[in-house]
Order: structure tokens, then C-alpha cells, then sequence
């Protein structure tokens, strides 16, 4: 009986203590680091110590892990106490995902933000490289240091430049006898020449951020006072409803572009355009890095967008643009090991291992000039990263994003006309 | 020293149930107090400790609001008034068809279990692929001239096709319980209702369904309690579209308090959902109630 009471007592205790041992795991950054207290720089010091860094970043190309592996590998050679843990996070949910992980305690060290980083930053969850970056603002131009800039602190450091292109099928266009079109009125009677039914339509992928950018093209600003007010949209004026109406008569009307649910998902539309049963594609400039990777034999060259109705010649020929960063979370205890990392992943000779073969450019301006020389639709992409105009930073861009899917969708399907969609989508951003 | 025995005697009594009252106060009561906390405070999941008491401000916003809010309830109601019977009518067709012990039923009662034990994201993956435009059931309709039928690009469709992976997925459970209750009716009521001249549709009506009361009973309120929380099927096969056309309330509460960021309001519209179930479920259980002993 005794005995028996022992067995318990001792299976009682080892679950007791797994279930502790499992709760105090934790994220990767707290195995193997520096105890409390203790600087990463000590910890970066003592070889003995392994310290282990999360890295989390969403995929913009196919072989976006085998990119990262070797950077990493690189960067683990140079500094043998430091260990990288690369999480490939997918785009679909990515703002429930990562705010999930800062709400609690487990965020990764570092991690990959285009415009939601504004929200993480404001709720204190990014450590503020504000003195980091002292020395560092030169490099960069004066709009992208006021893009990052959230309540007077720099939170982020600007990794790459993402600009868009509209990919052509030379095939195609050479079959049709197309000519590049370098207006609207060209590019709707470029789509109708190529569109020939349900197996090759003229153009496609008007998603929600080529839809914003073919508004601006007509005049209109995401926000409300000229951008300036991020609080209400400002998409419901005369050229938000002329640019929607646009791309609605080339869904609708025309039938040049294919219907919203013809394909399921962004990479059945990419396998699309490589089969050759889409014309045109606008698309941001890096999936030409997926192409050149797998499907290397595929015709194909870019155009920059032809010109709209805007009265702002800048914005005539408007695409989406972007910045994507690196930032540390404010939870991180290695952040100096963080900061190494970072700094070595956007110096200019290594920030080339990912950005040339994922097809992007550099937001600095030295490193741009030594890259894709020779490359015929790089240089297209060269002309719009000159011009590139960023969305201003707001803490709600993912509901942004959400309510003009349901904008263009209704649009597009022909649910509302243009204008009422517009006036729907900035009804509700207003309700927030 | 009664006394103490009698407190001993309802200190193991009560020990027998610690354990499911330990999980139910931190898995249930403690989330449930907690949303009503929240629903009177506005602020951001990123900074819980940044929350303001805002009084009943979420409650009158989601009032206020209501006109985008209403839609999610009413789609709701229509995959309760679509999965509910359909599911329930299935459930009950299939145990009437295998009650009887026999070896050929027990092979179905393996497959029925099959949905059950498989994941509602993988099963969602598989309706996807059933259902897209260039799917097998779109195949199968041409066949027969039957033009393909867009799944996903109309609202009620759309719904259609989450009720049709709900009911795939969940009625066999029901089947279970409805095999269970019609096996415990003693056949000597069958076989005195067979000697009177009893036909097989009354024997059902008058006797059989009677008698299975409270395994209906059970039934039609669990799966209506499911039915109003539904969320993953939709996640997955629809994304709540389109044009937010198969949203629940629950995945309308999943949007607002993740996407949206709107804690408080998330909250507020979880208690007031938590109300309707409440109240929808004691009218089943009134209507329903079932004095049946045999």
C-alpha cells in the first residue's frame, strides 16, 4: 500500500514538473540566453553562451526560406554565439497572427513589418531604435525617415523598396500586334485586342492595392485631407468614383478582365499569367523574382502604369509602393543581438542576397545603383522607385485594406455601383 | 459526530466533481467574467493595460451600428434554420436505418464516425476543392447540362455550401445518440404496437419519435448552441464572403475584436449573442419538455 502511495506521489510530481518545465519554455529567445538581467552584449561576449533569436518574416517569394537560410548561415559564420530562428509567416491573417504574438509574451525578436508596424509602435511592443538610428538617418531619403517616424521615434529600420510594374506576355502582345499602352484609354483598347474569352484575358490582378493606386491615378487620396487625415478616407470624391469606374467597366463592362472569383487566390493568378492565358498583370515588381525562379523561359517584360486622368501629373501613372522593415520587439532580451542581426541583414552587400534574387529594390539609393544592371524590367521598375509615393503610416491599415476588398468586391461584381461602394467603404471606416 | 460524517460524506461527494468544476471556473467562468469586463472598457489587444472603463459606449455603438452588425445575425439564423433541421433529419434517418445490431450496420457506424474524427480544417480544405468553380461537383453537374454552379460568389450559395460541410461534418454525431435512445425502447412496446396493426410510418410517429424525446430534446439544443458559435467552417471555405455574405456572429466577434482591434465592442456583442443563445435555448427546452419514463 505504501509502495503504491510512493508511484503516485512520484508520477504526481514528474507531471507536476513537465507541466512546469513546458510552461517555462517559452518563446525561442528565452532558451539557451542570457539570464535576466545580464546585457546581450555580455551574453554576446561569453562564447560559451548560445544565444537563439526569433526572426519571423511573411513570404514575397517562392524559395523565400532557402533566401533566409543562406543569409542566415552567413551571418551565424560571422557571429557563432548568435543562432537565428526563421519562421516563414503566411500574408493571409498576418495581423490577427502578430498581434496575437505581442499581445502576449511571446513576440519573435525580430520580425518583418510593411505598413501595419505603425499600430505595433504605438502600442509600445516595438523597442525604439530611435538612437540606434542616429547615424544612419543619412541614408536614407527625408520621406522614408518621415514614413517611419511614429510620435517623434524611429521604431523601425527600412529593410527594402517595393514598387509596381505591369508584367506583359511579349508572346501576346507580339501575336496581336499590341504596342505598349501609355494611357487609360490605350491600356482598355490594349485589354480588348487581347482578351479572347475565358482562356486569355487581357489584364487581371486589380486587387485592393492596385485598385487604391488606379484611383490615385484618377486624383483620388487614400485619406481625407490630401492624406494628411488618416481617420476618414478620402475616396469618395469624383476621381475615387472615375477610377473604380474604370476598373469596374474593364470587369463588367468590357469583360477584359477576368470576373472576382475566377481564380481562387493570388498564386492561381500568377500560374495564370506564366500559362499564358493573361495579358497583362499588374503585380509588385518582386514577383518577377518567383518567375525568374520558376519558370525561366517564360516572354515576359514591364511596363510602368499607363497615365490617368489625375490632374497631379505625379500621380498620373500612381502604383503600390511600399517600405518593409525590421523591427525588434520591446520583449526581446537580446535586443543588441537583435540589432547585430539587423544590421547585418540590411548592410548593402548582404541586404543584395535577398533583395536582387526576391526582385526588390534597396531603399537606399547607393545600393539600387550597382543592382539588376542589365536587366530589362528592373530598369522599368528603377523609373517608378524614383517617383514612388508611400501611403501615410496609419495604426488601422489592415481594416483599411479590409473594407476596400469589400469596396472593389462589390464593385466588381457589380453588387453596388462604384460610387456607392465608395461611399459604403468610407461609411464604415468612419464607424471605427 | 453525525455532523462530521455528514460534512466528510459531502466532501468526497463533492471531490468526485472538483475536477470538471476546476476546469469549467477557469475555462468557462473566468473567460465569461472576464468578456463581461471587457465589455465595458475600450482599448487595444496590444495594451491591455492601456484599457479605459467606457461605461455602456460599446453597447450603444454596437446598437448604433447595428445595420452592419444585423447582417452576421441574420445569416445565423439562416444557418440555424438551414443545419438544424436538415442535420437533425439526416442524424435520425440514419439511425432509424442501422438501429438493428447487425454487422453490416456496425460497418456504417464506422463510417459515419469517419467526419466526426476528422479535423474541421481539413474537412474545410476538402469542400473547397469539392466545391470550386473547376471542381469534382461542378464536373458532376455538367453531366447532366447542369451549368457550373459559383459556390463561393453568391451569399446565400456561399452559406449553402458551409451548411452543407456542417452537416457532412457534424450530424453523424447526432446519429449516435438517436441509435443509442432508439435502442433502449423496450421491443415489447414495438412488437404490441406491431400485434394492434400498427404501419411502420405510425409506429414512427405514434411511438418510436415519442419515446426518443429526450434524445431530441438533447439534440436540437446542442447542435442549435453549435449552430449560433459556428466560426472555423466559415474561416476556412469562405473567409466570411463574399462581401462578408456567410459571416456569423461569432466570426463578425472574431473580425471585430482581431481585425477591427475593438476589444470592448467584441465583447459587448459576445454578451449580447450570449443572451439570444440563452434565450432561444430555454424556449427549445420549454417547448421540447419531455415527461417521458419508460
Amino acid at each position: 500500500m505504501a509502495r503504491k502511495r510512493q508511484i503516485c506521489w512520484f508520477v504526481i510530481c514528474f507531471l507536476i514538473a513537465t507541466a512546469l518545465a513546458g510552461c517555462g519554455a517559452g518563446t525561442a529567445n528565452e532558451r539557451g540566453g542570457a539570464p535576466e538581467g545580464q546585457s546581450g552584449e555580455q551574453s554576446g561576449k561569453n562564447t560559451d553562451r548560445q544565444v537563439t533569436i526569433s526572426f519571423w518574416k511573411a513570404p514575397h517569394v517562392k524559395n523565400e526560406k532557402e533566401l533566409w537560410d543562406n543569409i542566415i548561415a552567413k551571418f551565424e559564420e560571422e557571429n557563432p554565439n548568435i543562432r537565428v530562428e526563421f519562421l516563414e509567416t503566411p500574408w493571409d491573417g498576418w495581423d490577427q497572427k502578430y498581434t496575437a504574438a505581442f499581445a502576449g509574451s511571446n513576440p519573435p525578436d525580430v520580425s518583418y513589418m510593411s505598413e501595419y508596424f505603425v499600430k505595433f509602435a504605438k502600442s509600445g511592443k516595438l523597442h525604439d531604435l530611435s538612437s540606434l538610428m542616429r547615424d544612419e538617418t543619412g541614408k536614407y531619403s527625408q520621406s522614408i525617415i518621415d514614413y517611419l517616424t511614429v510620435d517623434g521615434k524611429i521604431y523601425t529600420k527600412p529593410f527594402l523598396a517595393v514598387t509596381s510594374v505591369i508584367l506583359y506576355n511579349k508572346d501576346l502582345f507580339e501575336k496581336e500586334n499590341v504596342q505598349i499602352p501609355q494611357t487609360w484609354d490605350e491600356f482598355a483598347e490594349a485589354a480588348k485586342k487581347l482578351t479572347k474569352g475565358p482562356d486569355q484575358w487581357g489584364v487581371a490582378n486589380f486587387d485592393k492595392l492596385n485598385t487604391i493606386a488606379w484611383m490615385g491615378q484618377a486624383g483620388a487620396v487614400l485619406y481625407a485631407d490630401n492624406n494628411r487625415d488618416v481617420t476618414q478616407l478620402g475616396l469618395d470624391t469624383p476621381e475615387g468614383v472615375k477610377g473604380l469606374q474604370f476598373l469596374t467597366d474593364l470587369v463588367l463592362t468590357h469583360k477584359v478582365a477576368p470576373p472576382v472569383d475566377f481564380y481562387t487566390g493570388d498564386q492561381q493568378g500568377q500560374a495564370f499569367y506564366q500559362n499564358g492565358k493573361i495579358a497583362m498583370y499588374p503585380a509588385q515588381v518582386s514577383f518577377t523574382g518567383t518567375i525568374k525562379a520558376n519558370n525561366p523561359d517564360f516572354r515576359f517584360g514591364a511596363f510602368v502604369n499607363p497615365a490617368g486622368p489625375a490632374s497631379d501629373p505625379a500621380k498620373q501613372r500612381e502604383a503600390y509602393a511600399g517600405i518593409g522593415t525590421l523591427a525588434i520587439a520591446e520583449a526581446s532580451k537580446h535586443k543588441e543581438e537583435a540589432w547585430k542581426f539587423i544590421q547585418f541583414v540590411t548592410s548593402p552587400e548582404n541586404a543584395k542576397m535577398y533583395l536582387e534574387p526576391a526582385g526588390f529594390f534597396s531603399p537606399m539609393p547607393e545600393v539600387n545603383e550597382t543592382m539588376y544592371e542589365g536587366d530589362e524590367i528592373m530598369e522599368v521598375a528603377k523609373q517608378t522607385i524614383e517617383t514612388m509615393q508611400v501611403w501615410t503610416p496609419n495604426e488601422k491599415f489592415g481594416k483599411v485594406l479590409d473594407i476596400v476588398e469589400q469596396m472593389r468586391q462589390a464593385a466588381f461584381r457589380g453588387v453596388k455601383t462604384p460610387e456607392q461602394a465608395i461611399k459604403d467603404a468610407v461609411k464604415e471606416y468612419a464607424s471605427q | 459526530m453525525r455532523v462530521n460524517k455528514r460534512i466528510k460524506y459531502q466532501l468526497v461527494s463533492y471531490s468526485f466533481i472538483m475536477p470538471f468544476l476546476i476546469f469549467a471556473a477557469v475555462f468557462s467562468f473566468l473567460p465569461f467574467f472576464i468578456i463581461f469586463a471587457l465589455s465595458f472598457y475600450q482599448g487595444t489587444l496590444l495594451d491591455l493595460s492601456g484599457l479605459t472603463f467606457a461605461g455602456w459606449d460599446n453597447f450603444v455603438k454596437v446598437f448604433a451600428n447595428s445595420s452592419i452588425y444585423l447582417n452576421a445575425f441574420y445569416h445565423s439564423l439562416f444557418y440555424a434554420a438551414v443545419i438544424i433541421p436538415g442535420g437533425q433529419l439526416i442524424a435520425l434517418g440514419l439511425a432509424l436505418l442501422i438501429r438493428k445490431k447487425q454487422r453490416l450496420n456496425a460497418v456504417f457506424e464506422t463510417v459515419f464516425f469517419i467526419p466526426l474524427i476528422i479535423s474541421m480544417t481539413a474537412a474545410g480544405v476538402i469542400f473547397a476543392y469539392l466545391l470550386m468553380n473547376t471542381g469534382p461537383l461542378n464536373y458532376v453537374l455538367s453531366l447532366f447540362g447542369i451549368p457550373p454552379v459559383n459556390w463561393f460568389g453568391h451569399p446565400v450559395l456561399a452559406k449553402l455550401g458551409v451548411g452543407m460541410l456542417e452537416i457532412w461534418k457534424g450530424c453523424t454525431f447526432y446519429t449516435f445518440i438517436y441509435i443509442a435512445a432508439l435502442r433502449n425502447i423496450p421491443a415489447d412496446y414495438l412488437d404490441a404496437a406491431r400485434i394492434d396493426g400498427c404501419g411502420g410510418w405510425q409506429e414512427l410517429w405514434t411511438i418510436t419519435l415519442p419515446l426518443i424525446k429526450n434524445a431530441i430534446l438533447l439534440s436540437v439544443v446542442m447542435t442549435t448552441i453549435f449552430m449560433f458559435q459556428i466560426y472555423d467552417s466559415i474561416y476556412i471555405l469562405t473567409g466570411g464572403g463574399p462581401l462578408r455574405g456567410s459571416e456569423s456572429v461569432a466570426f463578425l466577434i472574431y473580425r471585430v475584436t482581431m481585425l477591427d482591434d475593438q476589444i470592448g465592442v467584441g465583447a459587448a456583442l459576445s454578451i449580447l449573442f450570449l443572451l439570444f443563445i440563452l434565450l432561444v435555448s430555454l424556449l427549445q427546452m420549454k417547448i421540447l419538455r419531455s415527461d417521458t419514463e419508460y
